[in-house]
């Protein structure tokens, strides 16, 4: 448990969980300003203006597209950085390499986490502050839920904000996982940034890959956008994700196990 | 009382044969020297004893308790293994603290004990990454003798000190193997490292080749 402290105090304190959230607020920021500018306060609702669903903008791509990069970027890169400048040392004679493993997992996990979520957060209650939570009718071609078929389509017809939450915690979960990307690559990379960088590229490559297959709809990317302009199934989502952290965690777990600190 | 015994330990890395059956036992309230040159093999036995290295044949028996097998790291242990490394953008006191709250039971005053007797200021406000070589290396030093663990190892502890600051850490280092601490030390200059050790073991490829005790009026 002290260890897992100590990891956390690491990854909440850092320079680069800052760059991150400040990176995250300011793509959110643009869009609501943009989205205010251009389209106006009145007869607007809170589904547009919030940056998930609003696809009136290049803000809301941009924001999912460096999701990767935003989840790794506050610690990701820290186990890379530790093993490098020989600071692992002074862990791994207080920890078993197990324990290091797991709070590094652990820290990595809910940084990434809160870099994604904050600026979606903030930016859906500032949206909130301005337009009103209407539910949109379904042939007003909003931007969410157009159909039953759609994800969380039942949640958006009853209450669009909550829609926007659960998107927010699924975009976060996703995000957490990611980030544990960079985590296991460790051992491969050869400096920080590429620990931090690689996640996004791999990422952007499978889903070339799905999309050159006529798989698109397990585009991972895609299926983290709220706006659904792809068409996924829930057991998509879980499946991917289940990768995602299971690939993870298993070579995090095999790689520190064994791993000699020099 | 501590004890590390050794047994047929033998590492290689990448093919390269580091560590060649080495067999030793080393007991508390000794300061024993490692010498030999680059690349014979003292600091990966350091490694080794620390728990950092995972032997290929053979054992690290630390009392009575194998490591990686009974246990994954030595139970009170303090190690400055070639450069020291910490925290960039926290100061001395806070980058020890931080450290000493992995394992719990060790107090503030402690800490700032031992900051003051490697001699650096425990409130300098300057963060580590405005340290000099020296006060890196008095950090290091600090951080390994920080609440007294019954085992130090420490490699090259006396680089970029300054002669003043070498007799203060000479010092130190006698002091806490009188209170029955067991202490290897590796080190280039010969003359420290016989007034340090009582016991001096000699590396060369990855064995222990001679065995050497000291009498000096240091005990």
């Amino acid at each position: 448990m002290n260890t897992v402290k100590f990891e956390l105090y690491r990854a909440f304190h850092s320079r680069s969980f800052v760059i991150s959230l400040l990176i995250g607020s300011v793509i959110c920021a643009l869009d609501l300003i943009t989205f205010c500018v251009m389209v106006g306060l009145g007869g607007r609702y809170l589904v547009q203006a919030w940056i998930g669903t609003d696809y009136l903008f290049a803000y809301n791509q941009m924001f999912y597209i460096l999701l990767p990069v935003l989840a790794c970027l506050p610690y990701g890169g820290s186990l890379y950085t530790d093993v490098k400048n020989g600071y692992d040392k002074n862990i791994c004679v207080k920890a078993s390499r197990l324990n290091y493993a797991f709070a590094k997992s652990v820290s990595v996990f809910l940084s990434g986490f809160v870099s994604v979520c904050l600026p979606l957060v903030v930016n859906l209650f500032i949206a909130a502050g301005m337009y009103s939570n209407y539910v949109p009718e379904r042939l007003n071609a909003t931007s969410i839920a157009l159909d039953d078929i759609y994800l969380f389509a039942a949640i958006s017809d009853k209450n669009p904000a909550i829609y926007c939450l659960v998107y927010i915690l699924v975009d976060s979960l996703f995000a957490g996982a990611m980030a544990l990307t960079s985590l296991s690559l460790t051992v491969k990379v050869k400096s920080s940034f590429t620990a931090v960088v690689t996640p996004m590229v791999l990422f952007f490559m499978f889903d070339i890959f799905v999309g050159v297959k006529d798989y698109g709809n397990w585009s991972v990317l895609a299926m983290l956008n709220p706006w659904q302009y792809m068409h996924f199934y829930w057991y998509q989502m879980l499946t991917v994700y289940l990768v995602i952290l299971i690939v993870n965690v298993a070579v995090i777990t095999i790689t520190s196990r064994k791993r000699d600190v020099l | 009382m501590s004890e590390i015994k050794i047994e047929d330990l033998s590492k290689q890395i990448k093919g390269a044969l580091i560590l060649d059956k080495v067999s030793i036992t080393l007991t508390s309230g000794k300061i024993y020297g490692l010498r030999g040159k680059n690349g014979s093999g003292k600091t990966m036995l350091m490694r080794a004893m620390a728990g950092l290295l995972i032997p290929d044949a053979g054992s690290v028996i630390i009392n009575g308790k194998t490591l990686h097998k009974d246990i994954s790291f030595p139970e009170s242990i303090g190690i400055l293994i070639e450069n020291p490394s910490f925290l960039p953008q926290y100061t001395g006191f806070k980058n020890l603290k931080l450290l000493a709250g992995l394992t719990g039971g060790i107090s503030d005053e402690e800490i700032r004990t031992a900051l003051d007797r490697v001699g650096l200021d425990p409130e300098d406000k300057r963060t580590y990454r405005k340290y000099s070589l020296g006060m890196k290396q008095k950090l290091g030093i600090a951080n390994a003798i920080m609440g007294e663990p019954d085992i130090i190892i420490l490699d090259e502890p006396i680089n970029a000190l300054d002669e003043e600051s070498v007799k203060k850490i000479k010092k130190v280092l006698l002091e806490i193997r009188d209170k029955d601490k067991l202490i290897i030390i590796a080190c280039h200059d010969r003359e420290e490292l016989e007034y340090l050790s009582d016991i001096i073991y000699e590396i060369k490829d990855g064995s222990i080749v001679d065995r050497k005790e000291i009498t000096n009026d240091n005990a």
